[in-house]
């Protein structure tokens, strides 16, 4: 279940996800294949090993140099304890949440509207609503963003 | 500061160009386009100089403001532009606006917020793109958000007109309104015309709103188009003054030069915005003059004939 808290969590969520990945990041992270399929997805990118990365723009680098957005992918993944500031991601990273919510619970913190485009359910934690489109997530969530 | 500024930031692997030509610039869009190496280029450049390996072409110094610095930083730094890469959390406090406000700076921040306490154009919002990727990807800033085709096809076929401004500007589109047999309502401000489109989504709707300041709230109403994508369209001009200024409805005071490149003429250091600047243009041009300006009550002057057509060619353009 997709479950999000749209504005301002203070401490109970990580804002800057850029730094908490530099710190927590651990090499196994990116030995299961949710991992290669969204460095391949969203950064057009492929895993060489668990510490390097094969960036068409970049050459080769190492985790900390992927995108913002697959670095909270892997932080929402990997730390389901966790809630984290989604808006690191982009659009082109909805689906892969979608697709972590539909195998756990996954909580995350929304500061603009992701564009999920595809079907989906997600509970608001903000007044326990539950949406199941983009026009019932707007409406629910443009008083908080 | 004033000026259009075409900056080129690279290194031997990827190219940056960025179009700036106001105060505040907002890059958002997919993830993976290349924003955070931008910022990570301009860090290394404003550390390690050119022996970084980067080449920065700007004709004025880019600074790059991180979250432990930023307060310390950014009363010294003038005439230069200031890049703030996502989750720096501070853009979005009080503390942050009054510094901008009245600040010689340029400043581009990344993020996908909505920073309502800072009046930033919906055209400065941007997006990077590749454009060419060969040994070398180049990237260029683009605006992220199309401009309205037909404006006054899309005022006369609709069933609403949601306007933000309830004075002068309703006013005159309360007119033309009128006379095509369309509603017209105000919305009070412009925080509010999120709202009033929800509230009559069924019907045919036509929201006018000032880009110039607009920047925080088109977000969500972009997002409510995509749904329904011929019920509900935004037609964002700089401000309603700046349409009359455009129209030359003032003859020979038009200010034609000011209006063909306006960047040259706003100094960010005395407006927040472009749209506070065409108001007081306006104000300025018209005093003493029949066509007195008046943002409270529109001048009836403007409701005549000749001079609702001259507007209508504006909105045209």
């Amino acid at each position: 279940m997709l479950k999000i808290y749209f504005g301002d969590m203070k401490e109970e969520a990580v804002y800057n996800t850029e730094v908490y990945f530099k710190n927590v990041f651990e090499d196994h992270w990116l030995e299961d294949d949710f991992a290669r399929e969204i460095i391949k997805g969203v950064d057009k990118s492929e895993v060489i090993d668990t510490h390097l990365i094969k960036s068409p723009v970049l050459g080769m680098i190492p985790p900390t140099m992927l995108s913002g957005g697959v670095k909270t992918l892997l932080l929402i993944k990997n730390c389901p304890n966790m809630v984290f500031n989604a808006s690191t991601c982009g659009d082109n990273c909805a689906k892969y949440i979608l697709k972590l919510a539909r195998e756990q619970d996954v909580t995350i913190n929304l500061h603009h509207i992701m564009r999920f485009n595809t079907r989906f359910e997600a509970l608001i934690l903000n007044d326990n609503t539950t949406v199941s489109n983009m026009e019932q997530l707007i409406i629910a969530s443009a008083r908080y963003v | 500061m004033t000026g259009k500024y075409e900056i080129k930031i690279s290194n031997n692997r990827v190219s940056f160009t960025l179009i700036l030509e106001r105060n505040i610039s907002i890059i958002r869009g997919d993830s993976a386009t290349g924003k955070t190496t931008l910022i990570g280029l301009l860090r290394d450049y404003e550390q390690h100089g050119k022996s970084s390996g980067v080449s920065v072409q700007s004709k004025k110094p880019c600074r790059v403001l991180t979250r432990d610095d930023w307060q310390e930083r950014i009363e010294r730094i003038r005439d230069s532009i200031i890049f703030i890469d996502e989750g720096n959390d501070f853009v979005k406090s009080e503390r942050f606006a009054e510094v901008v406000k009245n600040s010689s700076n340029y400043y581009v921040i990344i993020t996908r917020e909505n920073l309502y306490q800072l009046p930033y154009s919906v055209n400065s919002i941007l997006k990077l793109k590749t454009t060419n990727r060969r040994k070398k990807t180049y990237i260029r800033s683009y605006p992220l958000y199309d401009r309205l085709n037909n404006p006054i096809e899309q005022i006369t076929g609709s069933d609403l007109v949601i306007t933000e401004d309830s004075n002068a500007g309703y006013e005159l589109f309360l007119s033309i309104t009128q006379s095509h047999d369309v509603a017209c309502i105000p919305a009070n401000g412009k925080s509010n015309v999120f709202s009033q489109i929800i509230d009559h989504v069924d019907e045919k709707i036509l929201a006018i709103a000032d880009g110039a300041a607009f920047g925080a709230e088109v977000d969500k109403i972009y997002q409510l188009m995509e749904e329904h994508p011929n019920k509900v369209t935004l037609y964002l001009p700089e401000s309603f003054e700046w349409l009359i200024l455009k129209s030359g409805i003032l003859g020979a005071q038009t200010p034609v030069d000011i209006l063909a490149t306006p960047s040259t003429y706003i100094d960010s250091s005395l407006y927040f915005s472009w749209e506070q600047y065409f108001t007081d243009l306006l104000i300025q041009i018209t005093s003493n003059t029949i066509l007195r300006y008046n943002k409270r009550h529109l001048n009836p002057v403007y409701l005549q004939p000749a001079n609702v057509a001259k507007f209508l060619d504006a909105i045209r353009d």
